[in-house]
């Protein structure tokens, strides 16, 4: 802020690029080395944060990306690796950069078990006011609960992504939205782990130790 | 006055009518549940979606106020698939219990779910079971029924204007309690019985009693 006052608003919506000026503060979390808050300038490449933040944790493979925190789209690794963190980038690669809390998770990570948390905690946080996420928050949990617990059937994808556009915009506020939008991303990006979960009961990927 | 087109209707409101208003005015029906003229709008059973011209999304009827030259559709595709969506959340947590339940036959949510609800249910987690409450001598009490439309505790603020029923709890572990642990006393508790759009509070002196399709009236 100081900054801004002494240098004025024009120099700080210039550090940026067009259309995404000045600098954004970001959360980094998750499987990184040095997780914490990074102030770097918008349109700054996903690759040069992640440094920033240490690399990934034990040298491990990064696999996916929340790019804005835990409400918005998740966004598999060879595309987080090639966009830049800005509001129009992140955009164009299929999610939103939201409150700027990047969470990373690495090659060690279950999507279906990662989803079950994020599911849980909307399940959770929903008020109850209104229909559509009083009760789909919590008939999305329990679906995502059987599927990681091996007692998912193959119809039941679509029947969440169904749910999830039954949800998504017809709430009075956004927690709808915000527990649809993950639903989605996840089954579009790792359906094939869903689907090894539904088939195998088990998980693909090696448990983390 | 605004001037708006329901369904393809053109008419003329008071400034400051609601779309629900408005196609009340246009004698369209527009399926709702915590909507009620006398009430405060709450807009949280979210069953009158409607389609609203240059809205990304549909808005709720009851909540949205008409604006120039507006275009509303009640019945499109858009509205009908927002409507039976919500329809569906409201009735996985029902216990559909319609054969044992006094309020058959006189049921909005019955009603309503012939119209909007599907043949079967896709849900095929465990239901939520809510114990029910002693509201006194003449209300009784079904409170896994309940749709939470908040009618009952905005008749006991708004217009009994005794804060005696309210909701307590967050997300699917809210439901209706007395204020706090006392039984219902104002005398005009009895309306919450008619004001309930499902079998949650019932009358407790008529219980069991007849079915309203084989009651018949009485001229005075």
């Amino acid at each position: 802020m100081p900054w801004i006052i002494a240098n004025g608003g024009e120099a700080f919506l210039n550090l940026g690029r067009p259309n995404n000026g000045g600098t954004k503060i970001f959360s980094v979390s998750g499987d990184v080395a040095r997780p914490g808050n990074y102030e770097v300038k918008l349109g700054t490449p996903f690759a040069k944060l992640l440094e920033m933040a240490g690399g990934m944790r034990g040298g491990r493979k990064l696999k996916a990306v929340i790019p804005g925190g835990s409400s918005m789209p998740v966004l598999p690794a060879d595309i987080m690796m090639a966009t830049d963190m800005d509001f129009d980038s992140i955009a164009k690669a299929g999610s939103m950069l939201g409150s700027g809390a990047v969470i990373v998770m690495d090659e060690t990570r279950c999507m279906v078990k990662s989803l079950l948390r994020l599911s849980y905690f909307y399940y959770e946080e929903s008020c109850g006011q209104c229909t559509p996420c009083r009760e789909g928050t919590g008939w999305l949990y329990r679906m995502v609960h059987r599927i990681e617990h091996g007692k998912g059937k193959s119809e039941d994808l679509d029947l969440l992504n169904n749910l999830a556009d039954n949800i998504q915009g017809r709430t009075i506020c956004a927690l709808g939205d915000a527990a649809a939008m993950p639903v989605r991303a996840f089954i579009k990006h790792y359906r094939d782990e869903f689907q090894h979960h539904i088939d195998h009961k088990k998980c693909l990927v090696a448990p983390y130790i | 006055m605004l001037e708006i087109e329901i369904d393809g209707k053109t008419l003329e409101v008071p400034d400051g009518s609601t779309v629900m208003d408005a196609a009340n005015q246009a004698g369209i029906y527009v399926p709702h549940f915590c909507y009620h003229k006398k009430l405060s709008i709450a807009a949280n059973c979210r069953m009158c979606l409607v389609q609203v011209e240059k809205a990304p999304k549909p808005l709720p009827a009851c909540a949205t106020p008409v604006t120039k030259g507006m275009k509303v559709w009640t019945h499109s595709a858009q509205a009908v698939d927002a409507q039976k969506g919500v329809m569906e959340f409201l009735l996985v947590n029902h216990p559909l219990d319609c054969p044992i339940c006094d309020q058959g036959g006189e049921c909005q949510l019955q009603d309503l779910a012939v119209g909007y609800g599907a043949s079967g249910s896709r849900y095929e987690e465990d239901k939520r079971v809510v114990g029910n409450k002693d509201l006194g001598p003449l209300i009784s009490t079904d409170m896994t029924r309940c749709i939470h439309c908040t009618r009952c505790v905005r008749f006991g603020q708004e217009v009994a204007g005794i804060m005696e029923l309210g909701m307590i709890g967050r997300g699917e572990h809210s439901e209706i309690i007395t204020f706090v642990g006392r039984t219902v006393d104002s005398e005009l508790s009895g309306n919450v019985i008619d004001l309930c759009p499902v079998g949650a509070l019932t009358s407790k002196p008529f219980r069991y009693s007849a079915r309203t399709w084989n009651s018949r009236a009485i001229p005075r």
